[in-house]
């Protein structure tokens, strides 16, 4: 039971979007799609959901071919940044249209998520400003309960608050156990915690696909004297390093040396870093 | 809620929180602890991680389970890590406390007096 | 599954939009009857020869047939998008349009089909133009239960004809880039004048094509014919660009 994608390839005017894109969600887990601004995350999705078709390729929902098939596609709820509800339409009659496509859908948590949000329920949809936008589409998310439920960047325009009860709220539902969601965001600090497993996509191809904690030591952090720093991360792969006078940081895939000489200081290397430093050794290739 | 530190893991994090509410006595022995869903809510961790960490201390028998009601602190648990924490005391607090003051320069009589001084303070 | 809630949501939309226009047109029709509007006069002899004036009020085949135009064009992208957002395929959300468009366009000619019979019941000395009856029975109105049934059937046609038309347009340019709809725009004008051009030039084709009006205008039925298959090409036309289309939302 997963959404697949078997080497889907996308190509914009001339520029591969995706590139041969092969990666399966599933088992109930939180999935953080994780990469830059135009890395290919929204494409991706708009895939799954066949807002767009790839050029080739194929996307499969629990073993069944998803274009053009309502079955596949009904499982899948995708909060999507682009507004696809009519003009006219109000909040809470689309919340109401809505729940007519998912006999899952729960009218009671949503109007309960509204009210915790203060989402304006009688204001059309096209009028809601950008935060509120979020929000509303959040709370169809919540409350769809289908099988799958993709978030593309879903704190857009919240203020801390905001995002932190849509963060609770995000976990209660996981909790559940019930859903696989996937979480795409560029926001990497504030996923980190919330995600079981990682896809980390760069100019359109997966550069890592694994368990958070997989990643996490994947690599260490190692600071003291200049020297020491140097000696230690010889022959290494650098993903980062930071030099402050003649005091050293460096981040270093790997496991850390149990032999370290005393004077160095190691440490465990949160997600965001590590996906810093990933970016700017792909950059270095 | 207090903030994580990034450069450990979430897991063993959320068990020195419920090992310290044990110890205060926030969590008595009897008593329940909150649910997987209420520390991932509340903290913003993914259920799987709080999971992890509770089991920690499920594991080291803190803590028990009772099936469909929830997770309960085991008699004797307090006791329990107080001695595991003196256990590691010289390991975690004593020997860097030591290195500290050698890089300071600190002599061993002047670390003793101090100590002795904190020991008073603190009541 | 998902094409309930798309042809509900599509049709009580539809139903609203025609009650609005066939409240207008009988209010147009009473304001014509009280003399505040006139539309035109007709003059016709009683038999004694004495002229006597007549008025006569709007036809409703225009409105109808435009109705529908616009009503495809305005629905369909957004059922496209209504049926994505909530994991319809595309097959579902253009079939859930057409129905519905089909279904308003039945509701609509036979709504005044049977107001324009009630009307000339009343006997009211204000007639309701009738473009079919214009073309083919020789007088502008109709009065008897056939010649207006079959009238009623060929503007159906056509109504659904401009539905399918409305449907394809606003699809195409969806699909098209800002070059697409240029070259679309323009060709278009360029092949209406090459047709022209055409006629003119060949007497076989302008003979070809008077023998094809001939046909059309010996009897209503073949107008209905006509466009029936035209709005059939027209769908099919629309359903092959909802193939593998983009669907993106409104951008205003």
């Amino acid at each position: 039971m997963s959404i697949e994608l078997k080497n889907v390839t996308k190509t914009y005017g001339g520029v591969r979007a995706l590139d041969s894109v092969s990666v399966k969600f599933g088992g109930g887990l939180v999935y953080g799609l994780l990469g830059a601004n135009g890395a290919g995350k929204t494409t991706m999705l708009n895939i799954i959901t066949n807002r767009i078709y790839a050029d080739s390729g194929e996307v499969l929902i629990d073993g069944e071919s998803a274009p053009g098939n309502d079955r596949a596609l009904g499982k899948v709820y995708m909060m999507a940044e682009a507004n696809l509800f009519p003009d006219s339409m109000r909040v809470e009659p689309a919340l109401r249209l809505t729940a007519q496509f998912y006999p899952g859908f729960d009218m009671d948590y949503a109007l309960d998520v509204a009210r915790k949000f203060e989402l304006p329920l009688k204001k059309k949809v096209k009028a809601l400003s950008t935060g509120y936008s979020s929000i509303f589409r959040l709370t169809l998310a919540l409350s769809c309960n289908t099988p799958y439920v993709i978030y593309d960047e879903p704190v857009l325009g919240l203020d801390a608050q905001h995002r932190d009860l849509f963060y609770r709220l995000l976990m209660e539902k996981c909790a559940e156990g019930e859903q696989t969601a996937i979480l795409s965001t560029h926001l990497i600090q504030e996923a980190a915690n919330l995600i079981n497993h990682a896809v980390i996509i760069k100019k359109g191809r997966i550069i890592r696909d694994a368990p958070v904690e997989e990643l996490s030591s994947a690599a260490h952090t190692v600071s003291g004297p200049a020297a020491l720093v140097d000696a230690y991360i010889a022959g290494r792969k650098l993903l980062s390093v930071n030099a402050i006078g003649g005091l050293k940081t460096a981040s270093v895939e790997g496991e850390p040396d149990a032999g370290a000489p005393a004077g160095l200081e190691i440490s465990g290397i949160g997600l965001q870093d590590y996906f810093i430093g990933l970016m700017n050794e792909e950059e270095g290739k | 809620m207090a903030g994580f530190d990034e450069s450990r893991p979430i897991f063993l994090q959320l068990a020195e929180m419920l090992e310290d509410g044990i110890i205060s006595g926030a969590f008595p022995e009897g008593g329940q602890i909150p649910s997987i869903t209420e520390y991932s809510a509340a903290l913003k961790i993914n259920p799987a991680t709080a999971l992890k960490g509770i089991n920690l201390l499920v594991d080291e028998g803190l803590v028990y389970k009772k099936r469909g009601v929830g997770m309960f602190v085991s008699e004797g648990a307090r006791e329990a890590l107080l001695a595991k924490r003196r256990e590691s005391f010289y390991e975690s607090q004593a020997r860097p406390a030591a290195r500290e003051a050698k890089a300071l320069g600190i002599t061993l009589g002047e670390l003793k007096k101090m100590m002795e001084r904190g020991y008073e303070d603190v009541d | 599954m998902r094409f309930a809630p798309i042809f509900k949501y599509r049709m009580r939309d539809c139903m609203i939009s025609m009650g609005v226009v066939v409240l207008v047109m009988i209010a147009l029709t009473a304001l014509c009857f009280f003399g505040i509007v006139t539309f035109g006069q007709i003059e016709s002899s009683d038999g004694s020869g004495e002229v006597i004036m007549e008025s006569t009020t709007m036809n409703f085949g225009m409105p109808v047939a435009i109705f529908m135009f616009v009503l495809s064009i305005v629905s369909i992208r957004e059922d496209m998008r209504l049926g994505i957002q909530n994991g319809a395929g595309r097959g579902t959300s253009f079939a859930a349009n057409t129905a519905c468009m089909l279904i308003t366009a039945v509701a609509m000619n036979l709504t005044f089909f049977l107001l324009t019979l009630l009307w000339n019941q009343l006997d009211t000395g204000v007639y309701i133009v009738d473009i079919f009856g214009a073309l083919y029975f020789g007088e502008p109105f109709l009065a008897g239960l056939g010649d207006l049934a079959v009238s009623t059937a060929a503007l159906l046609s056509l109504s659904v004809f401009l539905a399918a038309l409305g449907v394809f347009t606003s699809l195409m340019y969806w699909r098209l880039n800002k070059a697409g709809k240029w070259i679309v725009s323009l060709g278009t004008g360029a092949v209406i004048i090459l047709f022209v051009d055409v006629i003119i030039r060949y007497e076989a084709i302008a003979k070809a094509l008077g023998r094809f009006l001939d046909w059309l205008f010996t009897t209503p039925w073949n107008m209905a014919l006509s466009f029936a298959v035209l709005a059939a090409a027209f769908y099919a036309f629309a359903r092959l660009l909802v193939r593998r289309n983009a669907i993106t939302a409104a951008t205003a």
